[in-house]
């Protein structure tokens, strides 16, 4: 997970992450426990929270799209991604990325357009630090 | 699809459910320092 390896320098610019994850939370906990996942793990089994950020079901283009295969596979073979566990989730369900200020105002927006397209650290960083600088948040 | 906050627009205050299973509201995680909201494709 590359937040994770990122975590000192989100830390450093004063932030707080949370993952939001699909189905029960007895699912986060697992996921999060076996990963030593240093940040609040969240779950919206509802799905409301991913449809109030806009987050749409994915296409297979964009699941399934001959730029993913190649990741699918290193995935598999690195057993970062369980496929059995995908049976119980909406596997359609796209991921994305928020920046909120202070005052619950939305500094960064980023929905995937596949399910591999993942903003880089430095890009999150720089709307953080952004905040800062702006003086108010 | 109404329901897509963009730059400068309110962030939508959600109920999420915690690791002990209770109801939290990601609100509460944003007013103290600024947010990261990461949404996964799935948990796993």
């Amino acid at each position: 997970m590359q937040l994770r390896d990122d975590h000192a320098r989100f830390e450093e610019a004063g932030a707080t992450i949370s993952l939001i994850g699909l189905g029960p939370h007895t699912r986060a906990l697992v996921f999060c426990d076996e990963r030593h996942v240093p940040f609040e793990c969240l779950s919206d089994p509802s799905q409301d929270a991913y449809r109030a950020y806009g987050l749409d079901r994915g296409s297979n283009r964009q699941l399934f799209g001959p730029q993913l295969i190649l990741r699918y596979a290193k995935a598999l073979l690195t057993k970062d991604v369980e496929v059995a566990k995908l049976s119980g989730d909406d596997y359609r369900q796209m991921p994305g990325v928020f920046v909120i200020d202070r005052g619950g105002i939305v500094r960064y927006a980023h929905r995937n357009t596949d399910v591999a397209d993942n903003p880089p650290n430095d890009e999150l960083l720089d709307a953080i630090r952004s905040i800062r600088r702006s003086g108010r948040r | 699809m109404a329901n897509r906050p963009r730059v400068g627009d309110p962030a939508p205050d959600v109920t999420l459910t915690n690791r002990n299973g209770r109801h939290v509201r990601l609100a509460a995680r944003w007013r103290r320092k600024p947010l990261v909201a990461v949404f996964l494709c799935h948990f796993g």
